[in-house]
C-alpha cells in the first residue's frame, strides 16, 4: 500500500542533477555566461608553472637549481628520454588550456545574442585568441612541430597528427594579428587587467624573435624586422613606462598597483581567489621544506661591478661575505644569502640553505607579507594567498626585444642603446659604452637579458633560440648535478609516451624514436 | 521466532508445506522420513516458543471416541498443535477418557496406551507417529515416561551414538540441573512442577524435553552444523540450506568474533572459498579492507567491491560490533545474487544481526570482555649505525656523481660515531623502533535478550584500541537493539536499530607519510635535541637529507568522528495461508566530522638547538574543519506465496524496492591562530578563511520477482528477475533487466542411491548449476551529463569574478555493466561428517562502463562509455570434517577441520589499444594490468662486460649497475625490450585452514590463511623503505650488506646512489623485474585456547556460564617478501603495519 503510494508520488525519483554544476545545454546562452568563460580562461594562466612558480623554469637553465618542488627538472638536466615523462606535464596541459580555449571560441562564434555586440564579440574572440597564441607558442618552443588543434576534439576526432611547426608558427601570428586588430589600444590598468594590443605585439614578436634564428643561430633579418616593428608600436604607443623600483615589480609588497611597466600581469587576488597559493612568494619555502630555488655560481658571476665592469672574484670590490655587495643593484634585489632586508627596513636572518656549496636563495619577488602572515622567514606555513601581479609582459623586456631585433637587422642604432640604456638606468647601472660592434652589442643585450629577466621563465628559450644552448648547458655543473644538452636532439622534448601510443597519428620527435 | 525475525518467509513455508503433507496419503515410511525432516527442522526453527502450552491442564470426558477427535480437544484446551498421518491414525482403537484437570502429557500418555502409536512433543506441536516406524531414532523413541515422583535418568549420545561426556541436562527455568558422567550417563530428581528438561553439549544443538513422569531416557543429540537444519539467509528471505540452487556460502557470527579485531569485514578472510579480503594496514579504524568476491570483476571505476546489505538494507560492516552479527551469507553466483540486480555484479554480502531468540529465548544477559596487546608484524630492518650509515651515505653520494665536500660527512666526524665518547651527542638512533610502541585494546561488548511473543536483544560494544604507531588511536561505540513481535498468529513486526559512534585520531599527514617521514633521518640524531630540553630535533648535521620530524607532527593531529545511525521496521502479514506480505522501511544516516588543526613546530638542530640559521619547522596551517551528512533511504516491500500440492511445492515472491541518497558537505578553514590551545574556528582570525561547500544524490527504482519450484526435495529450480531504474543514466537507458536461473538435483533423494545413503558413505549430494545476468552502475553520480564546472575565477581588477568552465567530455548513452555468471556446483556430506563443496564459475562482464581511451590533445577528461569486456574463471573448493572421539582417552572430544582453497584465470577479454602504464601493460588476453617488465639479468661485474653488452637506455652505466636482457635483440637496451608477464598479476590460489576442538571445558581454535603466486612491483620510481636514501631514509641492513662495491662483487643488488640524485633512476626508474617480488604468505591469522568453567560451579555461582581464553592474531607468516606485510600485493612499500595482538578475554552469560 505504502509502496503503491511512494510509486505514484516518485515517478520523478531517478531524475537527479548536479547541485553545483551546470548542464552545458543550458549554458551559454548570455552575455554573462561568456564572462564567466573568459574569467576561466584567465584562470588558466594562474598555473604555477606558467606564472607565479614560473621562476622554477630557470631551474632547466643555468639560472637556478630547484631541488624539490620541480621534480623533473633534474631529469630534464641530465637526461630527457622518452620514458623519464620529465616534460610531459607541458604537452597535457597545455592542450588542456587550449580546450578550455578552444571550447570558449566556439561556442562564441555561435553565439547570436543582441546583449553582445560585434565589437564585444571579436574582443572576446581576440583576447582568447591570444591566450591560444601564447600556449602555441610554449608548445612551439618546447615541443616544435605539434598538433594544431583548433576546435573542441571529441573521441571521434581524437586523433591529430603533427602540423609541421611552420604551421604552428603561422597559427601563432595569425592568432596575434587578429588580437592586434580587436583589441584597445589602452594600459594594462584601463582594462582591469585583460589582454590588450600591445600584449598581443609582444607576444608576435616573442614569436618572430623565436623563429629569427636558423639552425646555425644566425639572424633571419625579415623576422627580426617584423619582430623590430612590432615592439616599436608598443614604445610608440606611449602607454608604458619602466618602474622606478626593479623589486617592486615583482615582490607583492612592494608593488604599488599601478606600474607602467606591466602590458599583461596575472593577478591574484587575495585572499580568496586560491590558485595553489601563492606560497611562492614567502621566502621560507624557497630554503626548507620545497628546497625550490637556488642561484647557481654562473648567474651570480654574471652580475656587474656596480660601474658597470665585468665580474672579478680577486677584484677587491667582491665582497666574498656577501657576493651582492658593490655590484649591480639589481643582484641583491634577485637573490639574498642569510639576512633580508624588506622594503620597510626591517630585518629578518634566515635558516639554512639545502645547497652549501652555492647558499644564495631567490628573492626576487619574496614577500613580507606573506613572510609576517605564515608566521616569519622560518615558517614553512604556506596557505595564505596575497594580493599579488606576476609580470607575465613587461616594458623591459619589450625594450630588450626591441634592441636585439633592431641589433639582428641592422645593427648596434641608437634605438639599440636607448633601449639598453634605459633598462640598464632603471636599475641604477651605468649606460654601455659607445662604439660597440654588432657582436658586442649582441653579447651587452644577452647579458642585460639573463640579468634583467632572470627567473621569468625566459632564460632556457633564449638559450634555444640563440642556438647556443648545447654549447652552454652541456656538461654545465650547477652544484648538484652535470647538465647534458645535446644537439639538435635536446632543442626539441621528446612527445609523451603514452601520447605517441594513444594518438596513433602522432610520430616522435627525432632523435627520441 | 528465529526465523521470523529474519524477513524470513520462505523457511517458513517450507514448514507449512511440509505441514499439509499428512493428507496426501503418501506411504507411511516417505511421510514419516518427510514429518522427521519437517521436525527436525522445526526443531531448530522454533526452540524459542514458550513451552506454556505443555504445562496446561486438560479436562475432558469422552467415550469411544476416534483418537483424532482426542487431539483436536486437547488442541483447543491448550493450543498445541497436532502433526500425524490419516494413515497412522486409522490404526488406532477408540479412546475412552475421564480426566480432570490432569497435565496434558498424561492425558497424551493414556490416549496413546496400548496403541500402535506414539508420540512426541516438541514446543507446541505434537508429532504422532507409528511406534514401529523403522527409521525412528532413539530420541523419537523415548518411551512415554511413568507416573511421579520423578527421577530422570538416562543417557545422552552424540551423533554416532557416543556417550558425551560433561553434557548439561538442567531444568528449564529453575537452577536445577546436573551433568553427565564418563559413559554420558545423568540422574536428576525433579520437583513436580519441573516439566521441561534443557539437554546441551557444545557443538550441539540444545534440545528442550517435556517430561512429566519418572523415567530412563535417551536422547542423541544432532550436531549444530547439521546439513539438514541449516538456514540460510538469501535475497529477501531465507532458504534451508539443502533447498539452495545457488553458490552461497554462511559464516557464523561467532567465527567472526573470534578474531577480536574491531572490524569485522577484515575478519572475513580466508573464512569463505572465493572471497578475497585483503586488509592493506593496520591502522585503527582504517583498516583500508578490500573484499572481492569472485576476482576482479570490472576494471571500470564501478569498481569490484561487493554489495553489502545488513538486515536488507545496505550498509557497513565496519560499523556492527563483530559480537552483534548472528550470521553472514555471500551471494557468490548469479543465481543467489541477481534479486539484487543492478548492484550484485561483485556479489552480495548479507549480514544478519542477532535477534533475541539467540538464546533460546531465555532472558540472557551475556558480557564480553577481550584485552589485547599488540605490536607490528613487522618492522624495517634498516642501518640505525651511524658511522655505517655514514659511509653508506658518503658511498652513495660519490657513487651519484656528487663532488662538492661540503656534501659528505668527514672523516672527523665519522670518528666520533665509531667510537663515541657520549651516546646521546653521537647516538645510533632507530628512529623506527622509537615511533612504534607495544599498545593496549580494549573490547567491552554488552548484551540482553529474550523474550517469547516479543524477543528483543539489545547491546552495547566499546572498542579502544591504541595503534601501534604513537598517535593513532581508534574508539567505537555501537549499539544495536532488535525487537521482534508476534503480534498475532497472522502479523508479525518488529524493529532493529544500529547506532555507531567512531572516533579515529591520527597525525593530519596520515599513516603512510609519517611512516615516511619516520624513517627520513639519519641515525646521527634522535627525536628530541641533544640538551635533554625534549624540543624537537631537525638535523644535525647540513648535509643531511631529512623529512620534518614527525615525532613533533604526531602533535598535529587530525580527528575524524563519525556517526552511522541505521533504523528498520519491518511488518510480516499473512493474508491467507502460504501468502505473506512483507514490508521494510529504512532510513539510515551517516554523519562524519574531522577537525584538523596544526601550529607551526620548532625543528631544531641536534647539536645546535639555539642556532636559528640551522632550524627549520614544521608549519601550521590552523584549523580545517568538514562535516559530511549522508541520508539514505530504503522501502522495500513484497508478496511472497508458497504453495505445495503432493510433492511439488511452488513458491512465487514479488517486490519493490526504491532507495536515494544524499549527500551534503560543508567545510571551513581558518589558517591563522594566535593561540594553538583554542581549536574552533571562531578562534582564529577572521582572514584568511576558507569554505567549501557541496551536495549530491542518486536514487534507485527497482521490481524484483522470484519463482521456486520443488520436487519432492529432489529437483529443485530457481528463477529471478530484477528490473532497476537508475539516477544515474539517462532517460532511455535508465533501466536495465536482470534475470537468473537455477537449479539442483538432490541425487541422494534418488531411489538408486539409497543404498549408498544408507550404508552412510554419502548421506548427501547435490550437483547444482545456475546462470543469470547483474549489473554495476557504480560510476559518478552524474557521468551521462555535459557539465559546466562553476569555478575557476578570475579577479579583474578587484572584482573577483566566478569563473565557469567544461572539464569533461560525456556521453549520454551509458547504460548498465552487464556481468553474465554460470555456475555448476557440486555438495557433498560424505561418511556424515565430511563436508565438501566444489563450485567452478565464469564470470563474463561486458560493457565496462571505462574511460574512454582519450588523447592529450583533447585537453578534456574523458567520458566514460559502456566498452570492453573481462572475465574471470574460477574454482572453489572447501572441505569440512566434524566428529567426535566416542571412547578412549580422548573420548568426548570434540574437533572440526575445515579448509578452503580458491583460485581464478582473469582475463581482459576486450579492452581496446594496448595500455602502456609504464610497468604494467593492460591488453586484450591477459590478466588486467600485467606486469611489463625489463628482464633483470644479474648486475654488471666490470666494465669490459658493459662495453660487450648493449647500451641501456644511452644511460653512463657503471660496474655494479643492473643488467637488463635485449630482448629483441636490437643491440640497444630500451622500454621495448620489456616483457609482458601474467604469472602473479592475480593470486594463483588463495587458501585457509580452520582447525577446532574442544574437549571436557578445554577449546582451542587455529585458523591459518595464505596466498600464493601473487606478485608485486615495488620501488618503481622510487619508494621510502626500499630506495636507499629516500629523503635520507638509511638503506635496510640487507641492501647495505647486498650492495655492490668493488670489493663485493654482487650479483644480487645494485650499487648504492643516493635517490634523487644522479644514477638512482638506473635501478629505479626502469620498470624491470628487479622490483617484482613474490608475495606468497601463509599467516597463522588466529590460535587460541579457551576454558569453560564446569557447569557446577557457574550453578553455585548462578551463572549460565563463563570461558575464558588467551587469543594471538596475525601470530607468524611465512613469506619470502621482504617488506611490511605481503597481504597488500600495490602500493607504497611502507605503510602502517598489520598488528600482531596477543589477547586474553572472557565471556559470561547470566
Amino acid at each position: 500500500m505504502g509502496a503503491i503510494l511512494l510509486l505514484s508520488s516518485c515517478s520523478k525519483m531517478l531524475d537527479k542533477n548536479p547541485t553545483d554544476q551546470l548542464s552545458s545545454g543550458t549554458f551559454w546562452k548570455t552575455k554573462n555566461d561568456f564572462n564567466m568563460a573568459l574569467a576561466s580562461c584567465y584562470n588558466t594562466l594562474q598555473d604555477y608553472y606558467l606564472s607565479s612558480g614560473i621562476h622554477d623554469f630557470d631551474g632547466i637553465s643555468d639560472n637556478a637549481v630547484c631541488v624539490f618542488s620541480y621534480a623533473n627538472e633534474q631529469t630534464i638536466n641530465q637526461n630527457i628520454t622518452v620514458s623519464s615523462h620529465a616534460t610531459d606535464m607541458w604537452y597535457y596541459n597545455g592542450y588542456q588550456r587550449l580546450a578550455t580555449y578552444n571550447i570558449f571560441l566556439q561556442n562564441l562564434s555561435g553565439y547570436k545574442n543582441a546583449d553582445m555586440t560585434a565589437v564585444e564579440k571579436s574582443n572576446y574572440e581576440a583576447q582568447v585568441r591570444l591566450m591560444r597564441a601564447m600556449e602555441y607558442y610554449r608548445l612551439w618552443t618546447l615541443y616544435g612541430s605539434v598538433p594544431l588543434v583548433l576546435q573542441p576534439l571529441t573521441v571521434a576526432t581524437q586523433n591529430v597528427p603533427k602540423a609541421p611547426a611552420e604551421d604552428v608558427f603561422k597559427q601563432i601570428v595569425q592568432d596575434c594579428d587578429f588580437a592586434i586588430a580587436n583589441l584597445p589600444v589602452v594600459d594594462f590598468w584601463a582594462t582591469q587587467g585583460h589582454l590588450n594590443k600591445a600584449a598581443a605585439e609582444s607576444i608576435e614578436a616573442r614569436a618572430y624573435l623565436y623563429h629569427g634564428y636558423d639552425a646555425n643561430g644566425a639572424a633571419v633579418t625579415a623576422d627580426m624586422n617584423k619582430a623590430a616593428s612590432l615592439t616599436t608600436d608598443v614604445i610608440n604607443s606611449g602607454l608604458y613606462s619602466l618602474n622606478s623600483y626593479y623589486r617592486g615589480l615583482f615582490a607583492p609588497s612592494a608593488q604599488t598597483g599601478n606600474s607602467r611597466e606591466y602590458l599583461f600581469a596575472v593577478y591574484f587576488l587575495g585572499p580568496n581567489d586560491s590558485k595553489f597559493g601563492l606560497w611562492q612568494f614567502n621566502i621560507s619555502t624557497m630554503q626548507f621544506y620545497w628546497q625550490s630555488v637556488h642561484i647557481t655560481k654562473s648567474l651570480l658571476d654574471e652580475y656587474e661591478f656596480a660601474d658597470g665592469s665585468a665580474y672579478d672574484p680577486n677584484d677587491p670590490r667582491s665582497d666574498s661575505k656577501h657576493l651582492y655587495n658593490n655590484r649591480d643593484p639589481r643582484m641583491a634585489q634577485t637573490v639574498c644569502l642569510d639576512t633580508v632586508k624588506w622594503e620597510d627596513g626591517t630585518f629578518d636572518v634566515l635558516g639554512a640553505s639545502k645547497n652549501p656549496s652555492v647558499p644564495y636563495l631567490f628573492w626576487k619577488s619574496c614577500d613580507k607579507n606573506e613572510v609576517v602572515q605564515n608566521g616569519g622567514v622560518n615558517s614553512q606555513k604556506q596557505n595564505t594567498n596575497i594580493t599579488a601581479y606576476v609580470p607575465m609582459i613587461r616594458y623591459a623586456e619589450v625594450l630588450l626585444n626591441h634592441a636585439e631585433a633592431v641589433n639582428e637587422a641592422s645593427g648596434p642604432t641608437l634605438a639599440v642603446y636607448n633601449d639598453i640604456n634605459a633598462v640598464r638606468a632603471r636599475a641604477h647601472m651605468p649606460a654601455l659604452p659607445s662604439g660597440l660592434s654588432q657582436s658586442q652589442m649582441r653579447d651587452k643585450i644577452r647579458h642585460e637579458r639573463r640579468v634583467e629577466l632572470a627567473f621569468e621563465g625566459f632564460r632556457y628559450l633564449d638559450l634555444k633560440r640563440w642556438r647556443i644552448a648545447d654549447k652552454v648547458l652541456n656538461g654545465y655543473n650547477d652544484g648538484m648535478v652535470t647538465h647534458q644538452f645535446i644537439s639538435p636532439k635536446n632543442y626539441l622534448w621528446p612527445l609523451p609516451e603514452a601520447e605517441t601510443q594513444r594518438n596513433t597519428a602522432l610520430v616522435q620527435n627525432p632523435d627520441y624514436q | 521466532m528465529k526465523l521470523l525475525a529474519f524477513y524470513g518467509r520462505p523457511a517458513i513455508n517450507s514448514f507449512h508445506a511440509g505441514w499439509n503433507l499428512g493428507k496426501a496419503g503418501l506411504s507411511t515410511k516417505k511421510l514419516l522420513r518427510i514429518m522427521k525432516l519437517t521436525a527436525i527442522l522445526l526443531l531448530s526453527a522454533c526452540l524459542t516458543t514458550s513451552a506454556k502450552g505443555i504445562s496446561q491442564n486438560v479436562t475432558l470426558s469422552v467415550k469411544e471416541v476416534p483418537v483424532q477427535k482426542v487431539f483436536e480437544e486437547i488442541k483447543k484446551q491448550t493450543g498445541l498443535s497436532f502433526m500425524w498421518d490419516e494413515a497412522t491414525l486409522k490404526e488406532t482403537k477408540p479412546v475412552t477418557l475421564d480426566v480432570r484437570n490432569m497435565p496434558v502429557a498424561d492425558v497424551l500418555n493414556r490416549c496413546v496406551k496400548g496403541q500402535p502409536i506414539s508420540y512426541r512433543i516438541i514446543q507446541k506441536l505434537v508429532v504422532v507417529k507409528l511406534t514401529n516406524a523403522e527409521d525412528a531414532n532413539a530420541a523419537d523413541n523415548q518411551p512415554a515416561p511413568p507416573e511421579p515422583p520423578k527421577k530422570i535418568s538416562g543417557v545422552i549420545l552424540g551423533s554416532n551414538g557416543t556417550p558425551l561426556v560433561s553434557a548439561s541436562i538442567n531444568v528449564k527455568n529453575s537452577q536445577l540441573g546436573t551433568t553427565t558422567d564418563g559413559n554420558g550417563k545423568f540422574s536428576l530428581e525433579l520437583p513436580e512442577t519441573a516439566n521441561v528438561l534443557v539437554i546441551s553439549y557444545i557443538g550441539y544443538e540444545t534440545i528442550e524435553l517435556p517430561v512429566s513422569k519418572s523415567g530412563d531416557i535417551r536422547i542423541s543429540l544432532k550436531p549444530t552444523e547439521s546439513k539438514m537444519t541449516d538456514v540460510v539467509i538469501v535475497g529477501y528471505g531465507a532458504q534451508k540450506k539443502i533447498d539452495l540452487t545457488g553458490a552461497v556460502a554462511t559464516v557464523n557470527g561467532g567465527d567472526l568474533a573470534k578474531r577480536h579485531i574491531t572490524n569485522p569485514a577484515a575478519s572475513l578472510e580466508g573464512l569463505i572459498s572465493g572471497v578475497r579480503v585483503v586488509q592493506s594496514s593496520g591502522q585503527p579504524g582504517a583498516e583500508g579492507v578490500g573484499i572481492e568476491i569472485r576476482g576482479m570483476g570490472t576494471y571500470s571505476g564501478a569498481g569490484s567491491y561487493p554489495l553489502v546489505l545488513v538486515n536488507g538494507v545496505q550498509g557497513n560492516l565496519a560499523d556492527i560490533d563483530p559480537n552483534n552479527i548472528e550470521s553472514i551469507s555471500v551471494l557468490k553466483d548469479a543465481a543467489s545474487a541477481a534479486i539484487y540486480g543492478a548492484r550484485a555484479a561483485n556479489g552480495v554480502i548479507l549480514v544478519t544481526t542477532k535477534d533475541g531468540s539467540t538464546n533460546g529465548g531465555k532472558f540472557t544477559v551475556s558480557y564480553d570482555f577481550n584485552y589485547g596487546i599488540s605490536r607490528p608484524t613487522k618492522m624495517p630492518d634498516l642501518v640505525t649505525n651511524s658511522a655505517q650509515y655514514m659511509n653508506l651515505f658518503n658511498v652513495a653520494k660519490t657513487n651519484s656523481g656528487i663532488t662538492a665536500a661540503s656534501q659528505f660527512y668527514p672523516d672527523s666526524i665519522i670518528n666520533l660515531y665509531r667510537n663515541p665518547s657520549d651516546l646521546i651527542k653521537y647516538p645510533n638512533a632507530d628512529w623506527a623502533s622509537l615511533m612504534f610502541r607495544t599498545a593496549p585494546t580494549m573490547m567491552h561488548y554488552f548484551s540482553v535478550s529474550g523474550g517469547q511473543k516479543t524477543t528483543y536483544n539489545a547491546s552495547v560494544g566499546y572498542t579502544d584500541q591504541q595503534g601501534v604507531m604513537q598517535a593513532f588511536n581508534y574508539k567505537k561505540y555501537t549499539a544495536q537493539f532488535n525487537v521482534a513481535s508476534t503480534v498475532s498468529s497472522k502479523f508479525k513486526m518488529g524493529f532493529n536499530i544500529g547506532l555507531k559512534n567512531g572516533d579515529q585520531s591520527q597525525p593530519l599527514n596520515g599513516a603512510q607519510d609519517a611512516f615516511y617521514q619516520t624513517i627520513a633521518h639519519a641515525p646521527t640524531a634522535l627525536p628530541t635535541v641533544a640538551d635533554g630540553s625534549g624540543r624537537y630535533t631537525y638535523r644535525t648535521y647540513n648535509w643531511e637529507s631529512v623529512r620534518p620530524n614527525q615525532f613533533a607532527a604526531n602533535n598535529q593531529l587530525s580527528s575524524n568522528i563519525d556517526f552511522a545511525i541505521t533504523s528498520q521496521l519491518w511488518t510480516d502479514l499473512e493474508i491467507i495461508k502460504g501468502l505473506h506480505w512483507y514490508t521494510k522501511g529504512a532510513i539510515n544516516g551517516y554523519f562524519t566530522r574531522s577537525k584538523t588543526f596544526s601550529s607551526a613546530i620548532p625543528l631544531l638542530n641536534y647539536l645546535y638547538p639555539d642556532s636559528a640559521s640551522l632550524s627549520s619547522n614544521i608549519p601550521g596551517n590552523g584549523l580545517t574543519e568538514s562535516m559530511t551528512e549522508t541520508i539514505y533511504k530504503n522501502l522495500f516491500s513484497y508478496i511472497s506465496y508458497d504453495k505445495s500440492f503432493q510433492r511439488h511445492q511452488f513458491g512465487l515472491q514479488l517486490g519493490y524496492s526504491q532507495e536515494e541518497q544524499d549527500y551534503q558537505y560543508l567545510m571551513g578553514a581558518r589558517t591563522s591562530y594566535s593561540t594553538d590551545v583554542l581549536h574552533e574556528i571562531n578562534a582564529g582570525d577572521a582572514t584568511p578563511q576558507y569554505n567549501g561547500g557541496t551536495s549530491n544524490a542518486w536514487a534507485l527504482q527497482s521490481f524484483f520477482g522470484r519463482l521456486k519450484y520443488n520436487f519432492g526435495g529432489k529437483y529443485l529450480f530457481e528463477a529471478n528477475m530484477r528490473g532497476d531504474g537508475s539516477s544515474r543514466f539517462a532517460d532511455g537507458h535508465k533501466w536495465g533487466y536482470f534475470p537468473s536461473f537455477s537449479a539442483a538435483w538432490r541425487m541422494t533423494e534418488e531411489p538408486f542411491m539409497q543404498r549408498m545413503k544408507e550404508s552412510g558413505w554419502l548421506s548427501d549430494a547435490k550437483l547444482r548449476a545456475s546462470w543469470g545476468q547483474l549489473g554495476n552502475q557504480n560510476i559518478g553520480l552524474y557521468p551521462y551529463q555535459s557539465l559546466v564546472n562553476i569555478g575557476a575565477n578570475y579577479p579583474f581588477g578587484n572584482n573577483l569574478v566566478t569563473g565557469a568552465y567544461q572539464s569533461g567530455l560525456n556521453n549520454e548513452n551509458i547504460t548498465w555493466e552487464t556481468t553474465t555468471m554460470s555456475d555448476i556446483g557440486l555438495d557433498l556430506t560424505l561418511l556424515k561428517h565430511l563436508n565438501i563443496t566444489v563450485d567452478a564459475y565464469k564470470k563474463y562482464t561486458a560493457d565496462i562502463l571505462r574511460t574512454a581511451q582519450v588523447t592529450g590533445v583533447v585537453g578534456l577528461s574523458a567520458p566514460t562509455i559502456n566498452d570492453g569486456a573481462m572475465t574471470n574463471v574460477g574454482l572453489e573448493f572447501s572441505v569440512n570434517y566434524r566428529n567426535n572421539v566416542s571412547s578412549g582417552a580422548l573420548q568426548g572430544l570434540a574437533y572440526n577441520m575445515g579448509f578452503n582453497i580458491n583460485g581464478f584465470k582473469n582475463e581482459t577479454t576486450k579492452f581496446g589499444k594496448k595500455q602502456d602504464n609504464g610497468s604494467t601493460v593492460i591488453e586484450e588476453g591477459s590478466p588486467w594490468n600485467s606486469f611489463y617488465l625489463l628482464q633483470w639479468d644479474g648486475i654488471f661485474q666490470s666494465q669490459d662486460e658493459i662495453n660487450k653488452s648493449p647500451k641501456q637506455f644511452g644511460e653512463n652505466t657503471q660496474p655494479g649497475d643492473l643488467k637488463f636482457k635485449d630482448i629483441n635483440h636490437d643491440g640497444v637496451i630500451d622500454n621495448n625490450d620489456r616483457v609482458k608477464m601474467t604469472k602473479g598479476v592475480f593470486p594463483a590460489f588463495t587458501y585457509g585452514f580452520n582447525l577446532s576442538a574442544s574437549w571436557k571445558g578445554f577449546d582451542m581454535y587455529c585458523f591459518l590463511q595464505g596466498v600464493q603466486g601473487q606478485k608485486g612491483i615495488f620501488g618503481y620510481g622510487r619508494t621510502p623503505g626500499l630506495t636507499p636514501f629516500f629523503s635520507g631514509t638509511p638503506p635496510t641492513k640487507d641492501v647495505a650488506e647486498q650492495a655492490w662495491t668493488p670489493e663485493n662483487h654482487s650479483n644480487t643488488m645494485p650499487r648504492l646512489y643516493f635517490s634523487d640524485y644522479s644514477g638512482s633512476e638506473k635501478v629505479w626508474n626502469h620498470p624491470s623485474t628487479f622490483l617484482l617480488y613474490d608475495m606468497s604468505y601463509l599467516r597463522i591469522k588466529n590460535l587460541q585456547f579457551g576454558y569453560t568453567l564446569p557447569d557446577a560451579l557457574m550453578k553455585k555461582m548462578s551463572m549460565k556460564g563463563i570461558r575464558i581464553y588467551v587469543a594471538a592474531d596475525n601470530l607468524s607468516t611465512f613469506t619470502k617478501f621482504p617488506g611490511l606485510d605481503p597481504e597488500k600485493p600495490t602500493g607504497a612499500f611502507l605503510s602502517y603495519p598489520q598488528n600482531k595482538t596477543i589477547s586474553f578475554g572472557l565471556s559470561a552469560k547470566f
